[in-house]
């Protein structure tokens, strides 16, 4: 893999928060068309990369580059309008809108951009819904559906603005085997379709399942990286990570 | 001083997360007891200083905590604000209540020793009541210093805020810690207002002291509400520019100097929001927060809407002409409240100072919308037109430093903004002559403006029942128009921004340029609003655009509900007619019967405090009234024939008073047992009506899950009816343990 193919790419990125290093020095690329692991222990610094790359947390140094031109400076909104799209560890839904309008909404957002390429927002939101599978559940409020479900819509409600790279934050807690599994053909689907991923999870059945590359952090340091089957063997993995391959 | 007074506010604001606006009628409170029991009862000082200082005010604080700021954990912004807001409001009429406002001598505190006595520093004289106050701040702050870093108490109190649940898990009480710095910050609170007060005049006047709140927190925004010795720092530069002002600028050539000095901490506090830089974005404050606010269909609303005019109309009939004059007065105020659940209910920003933008918007009416003169005068449309615009831009000048950070500090800025146009705008009574046209120009001239009523082409509201008309059906227009946006892509835009920024900027959003604007629209109405307030009146004076008259009706707004149309009606009504009305019964009924007249002298001094009252069970309660009705009325619309049989009923009541057979009061009263059985009466007529949809399982199944498997077998529809409620969908029955968890089990 190139240079030139890394659709994002994080160099040097630090983030302290008082004393304590949360990133420290970290430097990785997400290649374009492919499912990109960050895995690590609770508190590892997944979430607060994904916060820097997305602009609600400005890092102490280094830069983050989007299809080669830097970012580290945009505030959120012009990273989005850049084909950047995420979702939240922990749910940030709109919880006074149904689970349409919720992906509605952001395709609205999307056609106030000012970028001239206005999508049908009620054709590509009954899209969307049939695509993630939630039209049993479309028109109920959002906050009463369970967080599997709720996670799901947290994913739709990111592909409607029609990014280039999704961010999605543990987005299999709180789902059942049954749907974790659908989740992943539907990954395979959306990458096959050019959408780049990059994917913080726990669920290794998920991440060695979908995952091309695979990233390790450990209290803010990148350990390792490399494909499912280099990090499935991979002796620092296994040490700081998992301690014994009994995860596995 | 302000040192002392700011630092209270933060310890309350970092121990409990609530921005204590009440901190100001507190040192009010204190100051005024203080009077009482060393100048009127004639108590020695130090013995008044002790009851103040160290029974009344921890009490008052404890109280405070324990009986109202305690429910407020896990509610919105909004509610965590107006309710403080509301005990400010109560404070002030107690006070009033208990000192009469305009006594036969002058309340004066004096300062401690007499202000001769006096000790020479390095040349300057200063009275020993000074060198107190100083001496007292400092150590005040770093006693606060050592109780937050050193001891037990002070590291846990700054943990309740983090996380209360944690500290509650590592043996801490929360609840008890933010007792205790509820009643540390009033006993600052009570001695800042018992040392300010000889310092700045002598005179006590309670609502000079309860604004005190504003000076305290432009220097509590020096230390971001967090840091103490900023705080200090900030009081310091606060107070020294004060200084300067007086002493340097010419008060005799500028007349508008002693009204910029009193501004001066707005002024600062503006300066340090430009200054201060851009908050995180954050994501949504509580999981799931105790507001609900349904939202009406747009048949309901327009159905709402028309039966509104339609009942306005046949009131206008019957009613008295004072009546209609208060309820038109109501109904513009309920315009200026739409301006509210536009800002709050929608987007969930707050502006404490609605009626000031009125004043505004009547400023520019008065100045460029007249025409004619004498009787003949009328406000022209395009003059609400300029209003309107003027407003929304003057909104966007004060909105826009703080739409950067959190909403709290929007609603610091716009309560600033108030007390700026009252201290200064409203105070420009005289002509000036403006430097680039050299042309006169006053701005509020003689203290009294005249607007008369709108005259739009052919419609001529001079007259009150068609003006009372006019307000009710732009209400009812404005009211379906703001339904209409909340439907709109705008709505839910919008209604997305309230919910998370932090999403909503992710997805593209570019936040504060949609803060601005519906901030511009809301100041827009408002505007309007309060120019029509103006022309229902006839003639208005500063009085008229009090900040406490725009924060009192914020609060019933709330109360009333502030996502919904109609909760603008209740504010608006209710600040209007039913307390003006009330208390004015109680004044006639009380030299009617003189010999009942001191109960009636109660009732109308509780009358005052009342709202307050309401406000703040608002923590009970923060979805409003009109939820409440809503929802028991929802139930209701299956019920149909008991619904039209009221409607006949209601119809009958009013034909009954055409026909003069009853009076008004019968009407009120009858229509109002109508409306309060109505709920008892269909669900005695008509229960089939009341069992919601999804809930008939509930009848044949009434075993509790627990005991599920013992008083009756376990089934497959018992098992999916579990993993429904757990949020297990469809699963076998079989738990998945995701490698995180059990990497995390290995690592133990």
């Amino acid at each position: 893999m190139s240079e030139h193919d890394s659709l994002l790419h994080c160099r040097d990125v630090v983030v302290s928060f008082g004393g304590n290093r949360a990133v420290d020095s970290v430097s990785f690329d997400v290649h374009a068309e492919t499912v990109t692991g960050l895995i690590g222990p609770n508190g590892a610094g997944k979430t607060t990369l994904f916060n820097v790359i997305t602009g609600l947390l400005s890092p102490n140094s280094g830069h983050v580059f989007l299809h080669g031109k830097e970012i580290t400076k945009l505030p959120p909104h012009k990273r989005a309008q850049r084909g950047l799209a995420r979702t939240f560890q922990r749910l940030e839904l709109f919880t006074s809108l149904t689970v349409r309008d919720n992906i509605r909404v952001a395709g609205e957002i999307r056609n106030h951009w000012g970028l001239g390429d206005n999508i049908d927002v009620v054709a590509e939101t009954d899209r969307i819904i049939e695509l993630i599978g939630l039209h049993e559940v479309a028109d109920r409020e959002v906050s009463e559906i369970p967080t599997g479900q709720a996670r799901v819509v947290e994913v739709g409600r990111a592909l409607m603005t029609q990014p280039r790279i999704v961010l999605l934050d543990e987005p299999a807690s709180g789902q059942t085997e049954q749907e974790t599994r659908t989740f992943g053909r539907l990954l395979r689907e959306l990458v096959a379709d050019g959408l780049t991923v990059c994917l913080v999870e726990h669920d290794m059945s998920l991440v060695m399942d979908v995952c091309d590359q695979i990233h390790v952090l450990d209290y803010g340091k990148m350990i390792a990286y490399g494909s499912a089957e280099e990090i499935r063997n991979n002796q620092a993995v296994i040490d700081a990570y998992l301690g014994a391959p009994a995860g596995l | 001083m302000y040192g002392i007074a700011a630092s209270g506010l933060v310890v309350t604001y970092t121990t409990s997360g609530i921005f204590n606006f009440a901190h100001g009628a507190i040192a009010m409170l204190g100051a005024f007891l203080y009077w009482q029991v060393r100048f009127d009862w004639g108590w020695p000082a130090p013995l008044a200083l002790l009851a103040v200082l160290g029974i009344a005010a921890p009490l008052l604080g404890a109280v405070l905590h324990i009986g109202i700021m305690r429910g407020l954990r896990g509610t919105a912004e909004v509610t965590r604000i107006v309710v403080p807001v509301s005990v400010m409001l109560g404070f002030l009429a107690l006070s009033r209540w208990i000192w009469n406002p305009s006594p036969r001598e002058r309340r004066v505190l004096s300062k401690f020793f007499g202000s001769t006595e006096t000790v020479s520093i390095a040349g300057v004289n200063i009275t020993y009541h000074e060198l107190i106050a100083l001496a007292l701040a400092v150590v005040i702050a770093l006693s606060l210093r050592y109780l937050f870093f050193r001891t037990r108490p002070g590291v846990a109190m700054r943990a309740v805020v983090d996380d209360p649940a944690l500290l509650e898990l590592n043996g801490g009480r929360p609840e008890r810690l933010a007792t205790m710095a509820w009643a540390l910050g009033a006993v600052l609170a009570a001695l800042a207002g018992i040392l300010i007060t000889p310092i700045s005049g002598g005179a006590l006047s309670a609502d000079a002291l309860t604004l005190l709140v504003i000076n305290a927190f432009a220097a509590a925004m020096f230390g971001r509400l967090r840091s103490l010795p900023r705080t200090f720092l900030g009081a310091a530069v606060l107070g020294l520019s004060i200084n300067y002002v007086f002493a340097y600028f010419p008060a005799d050539r500028w007349t508008w100097v002693s009204n910029f000095r009193v501004s001066m901490p707005m002024i600062l506090l503006f300066a340090v929001l430009i200054v201060l830089p851009q908050d995180r974005l954050r994501g949504a404050t509580v999981l799931r927060s105790r507001e609900r606010f349904l939202l009406p269909s747009m048949r309901t609303a327009v159905i709402g809407a028309v039966a509104l005019v339609v009942v306005m109309y046949l009131l206008r009939e019957i009613l008295s002409d004072t009546a209609i004059i208060s309820l038109s007065f109501g109904m513009t105020l309920a315009i200026i409240a739409l301006s509210l659940v536009l800002l709050t209910g929608y987007a969930g920003e707050i502006n404490m100072a609605a009626v000031s933008f009125g004043a505004i918007g009547t400023i520019l009416v008065y100045h460029y919308g007249v025409s004619g003169s004498g009787f003949d005068a009328r406000t022209t449309l395009l003059g609400y037109v300029v209003a309107g615009i003027g407003c929304a831009l003057v909104g966007a000048l004060v909105s826009l430093p703080a739409l950067r950070l959190r909403g709290l500090y929007l609603a610091l800025a716009t309560l600033a903004f108030g007390v700026f146009v009252t201290n200064m705008v409203l105070r420009e009574i005289g002509a000036r002559v403006l430097p680039i046209f050299h042309t006169e120009f006053s701005i509020f001239p003689a203290g009294t403006l005249s607007v008369p009523k709108p005259k739009f082409g052919p419609f001529d509201f001079n007259a009150m029942p068609t003006f009372l008309m006019f307000t009710t059906l732009l209400f009812a227009a404005l009211g379906v128009g703001l339904i209409a946006f909340r439907h709109s892509n705008y709505g839910r835009r919008v209604a997305a921004l309230k919910d998370s920024p932090a999403a909503a900027a992710t997805l593209g959003m570019n936040v504060v340029k949609l803060k601005l604007l519906v901030f511009m629209l809301s100041a827009a109405i408002a505007g309007v609003g309060g120019a029509l307030m103006s022309a229902q009146l006839g003639s208005v004076n500063i009085d008229r655009f009090d900040i406490f008259i725009s924060i009192s009706l914020l609060m019933l707004t709330v109360v009333g509900g502030i996502g919904y149309v109609s909760g603008a009606l209740f504010g608006g009504i209710l600040l209007g007619v039913a307390f003006g009305g009330l208390s004015d019964t109680f004044v006639k009924l009380g030299t009617d019967h003189a010999s009942l007249d001191g109960l009636f002298e109660f009732l109308k001094d509780f009358v005052t405090v009342l709202p307050a009252t309401i406000g703040i069970t608002m923590g009970k309660n923060p979805s409003g009234v009109v939820h409440d009705i809503v929802t028991s009325f929802r139930a209701m619309a299956r019920a149909k024939p008991v619904l039209i049989g009221a409607g006949v009923l209601e119809l009958l009541l009013y034909v009954l008073r055409r026909a003069d057979v009853i009076n008004n009061w019968y009407l009120l009263v009858l229509s109002f047992m109508v409306l309060l059985l109505l709920p008892v009466v269909a669900q005695a007529l008509m229960p089939e009506a009341f069992v919601p949809e999804g809930e008939e399982r509930k009848d044949e199944d009434d075993v509790p899950p627990e005991f599920i498997g013992i008083d009756r077998p376990f089934t497959l529809a018992d098992r999916d009816h579990l993993d429904q409620a757990l949020g297990l969908h469809g699963n076998g029955g079989k738990l998945k343990v995701s490698a995180g968890q059990a990497a995390a089990e290995v690592e133990l």
